[in-house]
C-alpha cells in the first residue's frame, strides 16, 4: 500500500513534465520562428541595436526549444513510451554538425578533434539531445564570442569525448541532494545547471556517464562517456 | 503553385503563409481539420502542410480523409508531436514527411518542402 501511494506522485511528475515540456514547445517555437522572420535581412529595417537585441532573444528561444525537446524526451523515458533504438553513430559527423550550428548562431570557434570511425552504440535522439545541451552550456551567461575545445577519444569499452572552454557557471552552495539526505553540496545553478543536469539524466538512459572539473580558473572540462561500437 | 496550410495558431499560420509567399506561393488557410477537408473539397492544392493537434477535426483525421478519398496532394506533416507512434501513423496514413516545428527556425522550411510541390494530377 505505501509503495502504491508513493507511486502516484511520480506518475503525476512525469506527466506534468510532459505535458508542461509539450506545451511550452509550441510558444517557445513561435518566439524562435518570430525572431528568425525578424532578423533576416531582407524582412525588416532594423536599427543595429534592435537587430541586436532580437538575435539574443532568437539565441534565447532556441536554447529554450531544444531545453524542452530534451525535457520531453526525458519525460518520454521515463514514461517509457519512447522506444530506444540503439545504432552505431560516427562521432565525427554528429561533432562536427554541432560544431557548424554553434559557430552558425556566432557563439564562437570550436576546436574539435575527433578521430574517423570513431562510434558510439546509442539512441541517436537522446545522444543528439545530449551534445545539443553540452554545447549550450559553452554559449550561456554571455553574448562575447567563446572559444571551444572538444577532443573525442577511444577507451577500452567506451568513448570519451572532453568539452574544454571559459564558463560562467552560477554555483548554489546549499542545495540539498535529491533524496533530502542531510548532506549539502553545490550544485551548478540557472540555465547551465539545467542544461548539465538534462544531459546526465539522458546519459543515464544510454548507459552514458557525464564528470565536470575546472582546469583553470574560470576554464572547465566536461567528460562524458559513451558505450563503444564494436 | 498553390499549398493549404492547416494550422490552428495564428501565429505559426500567418508566419508560414508569408515564408511560402516569398517563393511565389500562393497559400490558402484552415484553422483546423474540418476546414481542411472543406478546402480539399473544392481547391485543388500542389501540397498540403499539415499540422497534427488542431482543434474539432486533427490532422489525423484530415490525413485518412485524403487517404480514404484518393486525393492526389502530397503531406507533409509541420507539428510538435514528437512520438514515434505519431510519426509511423502518419507514414502508414501517406504523410510524405515530418518535420518538428522547434527543431527548425521559420528560413528552413521552404528548404525542406520544395522538393514536395508538384503539378496538382
Amino acid at each position: 500500500m505505501p509503495k502504491k501511494q508513493a507511486a502516484k506522485p511520480q506518475r503525476q511528475s512525469v506527466e506534468f513534465l510532459f505535458l508542461a515540456s509539450h506545451g511550452l514547445l509550441s510558444p517557445i517555437s513561435a518566439i524562435r520562428w518570430g525572431c528568425n522572420r525578424l532578423t533576416r535581412s531582407d524582412a525588416r529595417n532594423l536599427s543595429d541595436e534592435q537587430r541586436d537585441l532580437v538575435s539574443h532573444i532568437h539565441r534565447n528561444a532556441r536554447t529554450l526549444t531544444r531545453l524542452f525537446g530534451s525535457m520531453l524526451l526525458l519525460a518520454r523515458n521515463e514514461d517509457q513510451t519512447y522506444t530506444m533504438r540503439p545504432e552505431k553513430l560516427e562521432l565525427a559527423d554528429l561533432l562536427a554538425a554541432e560544431k557548424k550550428e554553434w559557430e552558425l548562431h556566432e557563439h564562437g570557434t570550436v576546436h574539435l578533434h575527433c578521430p574517423p570511425g570513431l562510434k558510439a552504440h546509442v539512441d541517436s535522439a537522446i545522444l543528439e539531445s545530449v551534445l545539443q545541451n553540452l554545447f549550450a552550456v559553452f554559449a550561456e551567461g554571455t553574448d562575447e564570442s567563446r572559444k571551444l575545445s572538444i577532443d573525442a577519444e577511444e577507451e577500452a569499452d567506451n568513448v570519451r569525448i572532453s568539452f574544454t572552454g571559459s564558463l560562467e557557471l552560477p554555483f548554489l552552495q546549499s542545495v540539498r541532494t535529491l533524496d533530502r539526505s542531510a548532506e549539502t553540496r553545490p550544485v551548478v545553478g540557472g540555465t547551465p545547471g539545467l542544461l548539465l543536469s538534462l544531459a546526465q539524466s539522458l546519459l543515464a538512459f544510454i548507459e552514458g556517464e557525464i564528470a565536470m572539473s575546472e582546469t583553470t580558473e574560470g576554464s572547465y572540462t566536461i567528460t562524458t562517456r559513451l558505450p563503444k561500437a564494436s | 503553385m498553390l499549398v493549404l496550410v492547416a494550422e490552428d495558431d495564428a501565429f505559426f499560420q500567418e508566419t508560414i503563409q508569408l515564408a511560402l509567399e516569398e517563393h511565389g506561393v500562393k497559400v490558402l488557410t484552415a484553422r483546423h481539420g474540418g476546414e481542411a477537408i472543406e478546402v480539399l473539397g473544392r481547391e485543388k492544392p500542389n501540397l498540403l502542410l499539415l499540422d497534427l493537434l488542431m482543434p474539432q477535426t486533427d490532422g489525423f483525421a484530415v490525413l485518412m480523409h485524403v487517404k480514404e478519398q484518393g486525393l492526389q496532394v502530397p503531406v507533409v506533416i509541420l507539428s510538435n508531436l514528437s512520438d514515434d507512434i505519431d510519426n509511423e501513423k502518419c507514414f502508414s496514413l501517406g504523410a510524405k514527411d515530418y518535420f518538428i516545428k522547434s527543431d527548425m527556425d521559420e528560413d528552413e522550411l521552404w528548404p525542406k518542402i520544395e522538393k514536395y510541390l508538384t503539378p496538382a494530377t
